[in-house]
């Protein structure tokens, strides 16, 4: 493993007028007042409000963080997109007939109501016969 | 009290909080400038300082010991460092050389810096690296640590560091025989 003389004399190699500014214990940086001492104590309250949150169970906070917040947003934003799309295409639908659709749609529909039943003489017969027959046929389970 | 006897503290809950509160009072310092020294301002840096505890207190009972804790947690600076610079970059849509000059008004600017010209020069011209380059150079020139060791932190083969160093020192060495 290298030490710190090993590490010097490479970069006397490399960099020789580098190697000779001597390191400075004082950085060009200035740092607050008292930022070291008061640093841990600052982490340690910020780590233990952390670790108070409940880890199990709902957390109702939840609902109320600006990620849920956005979430919901969304889903609002796109549900009403959506009912706006809809109205619009049922909209159009109707707008789309033309009067002419609209007396054909009538025609058929009074057609519907009026037209007789499509039966002859002989069917009606041969349904009377059945039914006579069946009715016959139930007799023989009697008694 | 040694890493060990602070990581076998750490473990034990009834003393975990003062296990926590030793280590960072141990190595608070050495990671401050590490992050300093990349971010330069020092809210960024306290900012940053604060995600990085946060994230040894969550992950530091999984440490394995497999590495010195000394060289983990360098590794959880030195990320949060990097990825704090690429974002940067990419929030302002900035291409490199905006950000170089960018960093050099802010050091020009900086009423935190000291009147010693050589020192100033000394970290203008370190400014002018590249992000991982510099990270590189920092580690080795002012924390003096081992290519072993920095292969870890940084996650590169100490081949690689190697030259990457020398390429660094060198750049700095020609910055000042240019200014003289």
């Amino acid at each position: 493993m290298e030490d710190t003389n090993d590490i010097r004399k490479e970069l006397d190699d490399i960099a020789p007028f580098l190697s000779s500014i001597p390191k400075k214990e004082i950085l060009p940086f200035e740092v607050p007042v008292n930022y070291f001492e008061e640093f841990p104590n600052i982490m340690m309250e910020k780590i233990q409000q952390q670790t108070k949150v409940p880890k199990f169970g709902f957390d109702w906070r939840r609902i109320f963080a600006p990620k849920m917040a956005l979430a919901f947003g969304a889903v609002a934003i796109l549900l009403v997109a959506g009912l706006m799309v809809f109205n619009n295409y049922n909209q159009a639908q109707l707008t789309a007939l033309t009067d002419d659709d609209v007396t054909n749609i009538e025609e058929a529909l009074a057609e519907d109501v009026t037209a007789p039943a499509v039966t002859t003489n002989d069917d009606n017969t041969e349904l009377e016969d059945y039914i006579f027959d069946a009715s016959d046929a139930a007799k023989i389970y009697e008694d | 009290m040694t890493d060990q006897e602070l990581l076998a503290s750490f473990k034990d809950e009834s003393s975990r909080n003062y296990a926590f509160n030793m280590i960072m009072r141990k190595y608070q310092q050495k990671l401050y400038w590490l992050v300093r020294r990349m971010v330069l301002d020092h809210d960024d840096t306290n900012d940053l300082m604060q995600n990085i505890w946060v994230k040894i207190w969550q992950n530091l009972l999984s440490f394995k010991g497999e590495s010195q804790l000394y060289t983990w947690l360098y590794r959880i600076a030195s990320n949060e460092a990097i990825t704090f610079l690429e974002k940067k970059k990419k929030r302002y849509f900035a291409r490199y050389e905006d950000v170089e000059n960018e960093v050099f008004s802010r050091a020009d600017d900086n009423n935190d810096m000291d009147g010693d010209a050589i020192q100033e020069k000394l970290e203008r011209a370190i400014l002018a690296l590249p992000d991982k380059q510099r990270l590189v150079f920092n580690l080795r020139y002012y924390d003096e640590m081992p290519y072993e060791e920095m292969s870890k932190v940084v996650g590169t083969s100490v081949g690689a560091l190697k030259a990457s160093y020398h390429h660094a020192a060198k750049k700095v060495e020609s910055f000042f025989t240019k200014e003289n």
